[in-house]
């Protein structure tokens, strides 16, 4: 063992850059393959833990607050499947919280009461909280993302509206299906109802023991339909603990899985290096290889010398690596936990961990064990005579004679063609690391850069501003007026927040129950980003478009005739077309005359305004609002009394006016009210404006968040493919600049500069980085093509591909040629003298 | 005759974990154009180790190399190579040859780097081969499969193919048995007569006795010099009984 380690060891000496990079590449290995294990086995644990730290229900029901009512948990009282269940309600937006360094960040956060949160999960109200000024206590797992601390001011901003609530602790939160959450005062709650789109109500709800906890919330959603007299296939939302923990561990999952297709590329590269190491060694030492059998070692400890050298490196490698992977797998678990909500303490699995480097180790000593083998086939007079595997007796492939030409590209292809064999491997290596540097780069371009998403697969039209209005409006004479003004290019009348159920095949399609926004427009060729990847928009009115991913679920092809329910009324529709949408994934889309077959009372209420280049968005918005009045919400919420008393009766009659059409439904009012003599009069004709959105602003927002991590993504899986190239093309060179020290030494010898050789070793390897470029391209489009399957089209240029591909191409040859840079050391001299 | 080469107080010096070697020793020589110059001496003299000085193989410790008055001595690898391709031809004691190529290619390797016209150059190659004695059958073999003869006669054709200024020779009968290295040394003595200039290492004295003039080393400098006779008008013997003179003066 002794012997066998001592040559071993002197292998390693005398190959000291190689080996220090192949150690690297196995590092690289393990830790990503580790930590990527280590995580996924983890991430299966976090939902339960949530669950049971925070004693929080299970199983979730939303309902919009205009369409609840307390009759539909009569369903749940006494149903034998229901252990137990609570409600509480809360409001939800997408809000923008001011950051110490003055910008913003934008989060999904919802808002509940101290009451209302005792009712969800077992949570202890903070004696703290009672006693601060607006204050607000968040999940933990917002902490790092929002960078607030306690006792912090925390400024939240939304449509035009700002907030400043104090920061008095964080608390571990349980399952939520709306974003992260956050405990408020009785106080605020009530303001922000006021202020903010979406209030909800939500129903908790923990199932008996083997009961179907989606057929409780499927037969809750039966019965509330059936006691509702409002529609309410687009406000009712349910989800059962499976699908939470199924969602939560594929969205938890996703960067792990990448990084193990990327672990998987490495340890590919790397059996590939060994087995290639391997075979130049026993070339270069085939006669000391003879010696020492002449001296007495057999074959068998020859070559397991070879497998001792490898599994030392692959032993002291790993062993670097395992304490990256363990801080890796728990950084993962954590960013991973992060994305659920979930801030609590986290343990990495250590047994995947070891699990993974063992079975790397393991399968570099097989690696090895099988290369190095070939030590047997060299008694010592064979080795002597350098084995007989290294006299070619083959036909000469592209003899120089033929020459036409550069004489060392002839001379780099013809060495191509003889080592074929040793560079089937790196086909494949290279091949590999093009599938995770295009598929990065397609992904990481079409996904990185916010216009390409609001332009091309956003799926949702975006104007300049959009208003909703209230009260008694005629659409068209409004959507005329606002058109008149000179800064107006355009107005859209759109529908908003319409959910509709659409099946095909008479109901027995895919996801007949699920719900689909809906989007309504009179003429879409005035549309802008409503982007299709097949056929056309609809025109007629028993039209309808799709998205890519609508269509899968709905399980209808173009051209196939689909039902779709708004309310209790079903019609048929013809889909027309596909649309590009990651942004609003699950949409359909219906003309105005299309949507009126089943709701002939539709009358549009919103209006998008598109402003001429170069108008002034926040400035129209102030003219706007000084033509229409605030939006209700501000009236509403109006806390200024005035000065005089007649400031102070206008203040008080318009608060009741807007609450009276907001809430109420009436579409008009006036007052007169008598102070001693003076009669005070006034009406709704300045309160025309609901709400007022800077929708494509907005949108660039959410954008901007979702693009991050992609980015983020592609750049790691980018720069995980150049790594590995750099390190298999340095190892390969140094292996073939030794294997082929003589015979680059004679090319010197007669004339060859370094540079020259350089450019020989290097062009060797074009003809194969070609070939596995193609391969590894084809295999990326193939990827996208399941992208394009499941998410949106993603729409690519040939010639961005083909020029990436030359980038690729061109890489490979740059390293290769840096990489041969040892030629230089090779001197004639010490060839020759030796 | 004018000088091809001269050198000017050559040194050179190996270093080996902090013993430095003086090899060749503020060395002043000029070999003559079309001369067959051989450098003899004991071994250890430094006579490899000026023959790659002298070539361009090496550069020199100290003191200067000059090629037709150039001074070669302070190129750059990448320009000694130049130089090499395109003013001189080696011949190697190991031969050398590439295993992974057979006859033609061999030669050509280094030849299409200087000639672009494949086909002369390969009508040249081959009528160069044939008169070396390596006919046909033997162009599309292996270095494997010929003889140390064959090889080094091919060693020799690709030396000569990109017609050299200069031919450099270092021990090349030093792996052959006694026939095939008088076929060799003839082929020498033909490129001689044909107006080839010469540098040839080597310690044999019947290779020696091809030369026109020689050159003893010992410890790294020159320590005589002899002139052969011509041949045609003296006999092999007479050259024999010169240059043995001169060897057991300088103590052979």
């Amino acid at each position: 063992m002794k012997k066998i380690l001592r040559l071993s060891f002197a292998n390693i000496k005398k190959h000291k850059k190689e080996t220090f990079l192949l150690m690297i590449l196995i590092m690289l290995g393990v830790v990503l393959l580790s930590a990527a294990v280590s995580a996924v086995t983890g991430i299966k644990k976090i939902t339960p833990q949530m669950v049971e730290a925070s004693g929080c229900y299970k199983n979730f029901v939303s309902i919009r607050q205009k369409n609840y009512s307390d009759r539909y948990l009569e369903f749940l009282k006494g149903n034998p499947d229901v252990e137990s269940f609570d409600h509480t309600s809360f409001v939800t937006d997408i809000i923008k919280v001011r950051q110490q360094d003055e910008g913003d960040v934008l989060t999904d956060l919802s808002f509940v009461t101290v009451s209302g949160e005792c009712r969800m999960e077992s949570y202890e109200p903070d004696p703290d909280f009672a006693t601060a000024e607006h204050p607000i206590l968040l999940a933990s797992s917002i902490r790092e993302k929002l960078e607030v601390s306690e006792g912090d001011e925390f400024t939240i901003s939304w449509d035009n509206k700002e907030f400043t609530f104090t920061v008095t602790g964080f608390y571990e939160t349980g399952l939520w299906i709306y974003g992260s959450k956050a405990v408020v005062s009785e106080e605020d709650f009530v303001y922000l109802d006021n202020t903010m789109d979406d209030r909800y109500e939500m129903i908790g709800i923990n199932t008996a023991e083997g009961a179907d906890s989606k057929a409780v919330i499927a037969g809750f959603k039966a019965f509330a339909e059936e006691a509702s007299v409002n529609d309410l296939s687009g406000s009712f939302y349910g989800v059962s603990y499976e699908e939470t923990v199924s969602n939560n561990e594929i969205n938890m999952s996703i960067l792990s899985i990448i990084m193990i297709i990327m672990s998987a590329v490495i340890v590919i590269a790397i059996m590939i290096m060994i087995r290639f190491r391997i075979v130049s060694d026993i070339r270069e030492q085939i006669v000391s290889i003879g010696v020492l059998e002449a001296i007495g070692y057999t074959s068998g400890q020859i070559a397991a010398s070879y497998i001792a050298e490898y599994l030392l490196i692959a032993l002291v490698s790993s062993l670097t690596g395992i304490a990256p992977a363990i801080a890796m797998a728990k950084g993962l678990l954590r960013n991973a936990a992060l994305t659920v909500g979930y801030g609590g303490p986290l343990t990495a699995p250590m047994l995947p961990v070891f699990i993974c480097t063992a079975a790397i180790i393991l399968f570099i000593g097989i690696t090895a064990f099988s290369r190095a083998c070939s030590v047997r086939k060299y008694p010592p007079v064979m080795a002597f005579r350098k084995g007989i595997g290294t006299h070619s007796f083959k036909k000469t492939i592209l003899p120089l004679e033929k020459t036409k030409g550069s004489v060392h590209v002839r001379l780099a292809v013809k060495d191509l063609f003889v080592n074929a064999k040793n560079h089937i491997g790196l086909t494949v290596c290279i091949m590999a690391c093009t599938v995770l540097a295009l598929t990065g780069f397609i992904l990481g371009t079409f996904f990185g850069s916010p216009d390409r998403i609001l332009n091309s697969v956003c799926g949702h039209e975006l104007c300049d501003i959009r208003i909703e209005t209230v009260g008694d409006i005629e659409p068209e004479a409004f959507a005329a007026e606002l058109e008149g003004m000179d800064e107006v290019r355009q107005v859209l009348t759109p529908a908003v927040g319409i959910g509709v159920k659409a099946a095909f095949g008479n109901g027995a399609g895919k996801n007949s129950d699920a719900s689909y926004e809906l989007e309504v427009y009179d003429d879409y060729s005035k549309t802008s980003t409503i982007v299709l990847t097949e056929g056309r928009l609809p025109e007629h009115d028993n039209e309808v478009g799709v998205t890519v991913q609508s269509q899968k679920m709905i399980g209808a092809e173009k051209g196939d005739t689909i039902t779709i329910e708004y309310g209790k009324v079903k019609k048929d529709y013809v889909i027309t077309g596909v649309v590009n949408s990651a942004v609003n994934p699950i949409t359909v889309y219906l003309t105005t005359a299309g949507f009126k077959r089943m709701n002939p009372a539709y009358s549009p209420s919103a209006f998008d305004i598109y402003l001429e280049e170069g108008a002034d968005r926040k400035a129209f918005a102030d003219l706007l609002r000084e033509r229409y009045g605030k939006e209700i919400a501000e009236y509403k919420d109006n806390k200024t009394t005035g000065d005089t008393t007649e400031e102070k009766i206008r203040a008080v009659a318009d608060k009741r006016m807007a609450e009276a059409m907001s809430e109420e439904g009436v579409s008009y009012m006036e007052y007169a009210i008598c102070v001693g003599d003076r009669v005070i009069t006034g009406s709704t004709s300045l309160m025309k404006i609901k709400t007022l959105t800077f929708e494509r602003k907005e949108m660039e927002e959410i954008a901007n968040m979702i693009l991050v991590s992609f980015a983020g993504i592609a750049a790691i899986m980018m720069i995980v493919a150049g790594i590995v190239v750099i390190l298999i093309l340095s190892i390969l060179m140094a292996s073939t600049i030794r294997r082929q020290y003589k015979e680059l030494g004679i090319m010197k010898g007669l004339g060859y500069t370094s540079r020259e050789l350089k450019f020989q070793l290097a062009f060797r390897i074009v003809p194969v980085a070609l070939l596995a470029v193609i391969l590894g391209t084809v295999l990326s489009l193939l990827l996208i093509e399941v992208v394009n399957a499941y998410v949106c089209k993603v729409m690519i240029s040939a010639l961005t591909v083909v020029l990436l591909d030359i980038a690729i191409l061109f890489y490979c040859f740059i390293c290769a040629y840096i990489s041969a840079r040892r030629i230089k050391k090779i001197s004639v001299y010490e060839l020759i003298s030796e | 005759m004018k000088a091809i080469l001269k050198t000017e107080k050559l040194c050179k010096t190996f270093s080996n974990e902090g013993l430095q070697q003086h090899v060749i020793k503020n060395l002043d020589l000029e070999i003559m154009e079309k001369d067959f110059t051989v450098i003899m001496g004991s071994s250890g003299s430094g006579k490899s180790t000026l023959l790659y000085a002298l070539s361009g193989m090496d550069k020199p410790t100290m003191g200067k190399v000059f090629f037709n008055d150039e001074d070669i001595s302070d190129y750059s690898n990448d320009k000694l190579a130049v130089f090499r391709r395109d003013h001189c031809g080696f011949v190697f004691q190991s031969i050398y040859l590439l295993e992974n190529m057979n006859v033609l290619d061999n030669i050509l390797t280094g030849a299409l780097l200087v000639q672009k016209n494949t086909p002369e150059l390969v009508a040249k190659v081959k009528e160069l081969l044939k008169k070396v004695g390596i006919d046909e059958p033997l162009w599309k073999k292996y270095p494997n499969q010929l003889s140390g003869g064959e090889c080094q006669r091919v060693g020799i054709v690709r030396a000569v193919i990109n017609e050299p200024q200069i031919l450099f020779a270092d021990e090349p009968t030093g792996a052959l048995n006694s026939s095939s290295g008088q076929d060799v040394l003839d082929v020498f003595t033909e490129l001689h007569k044909n107006g080839q200039s010469i540098v040839m290492v080597t310690h044999d004295l019947k290779t020696a006795l091809r030369g026109s003039r020689v050159i003893y080393l010992r410890d790294g400098g020159i320590v005589g010099e002899h002139r052969m006779p011509d041949y045609g008008t003296d006999d092999n013997l007479k050259r024999r009984e010169s240059l043995q003179g001169f060897l057991n003066e300088m103590g052979w």
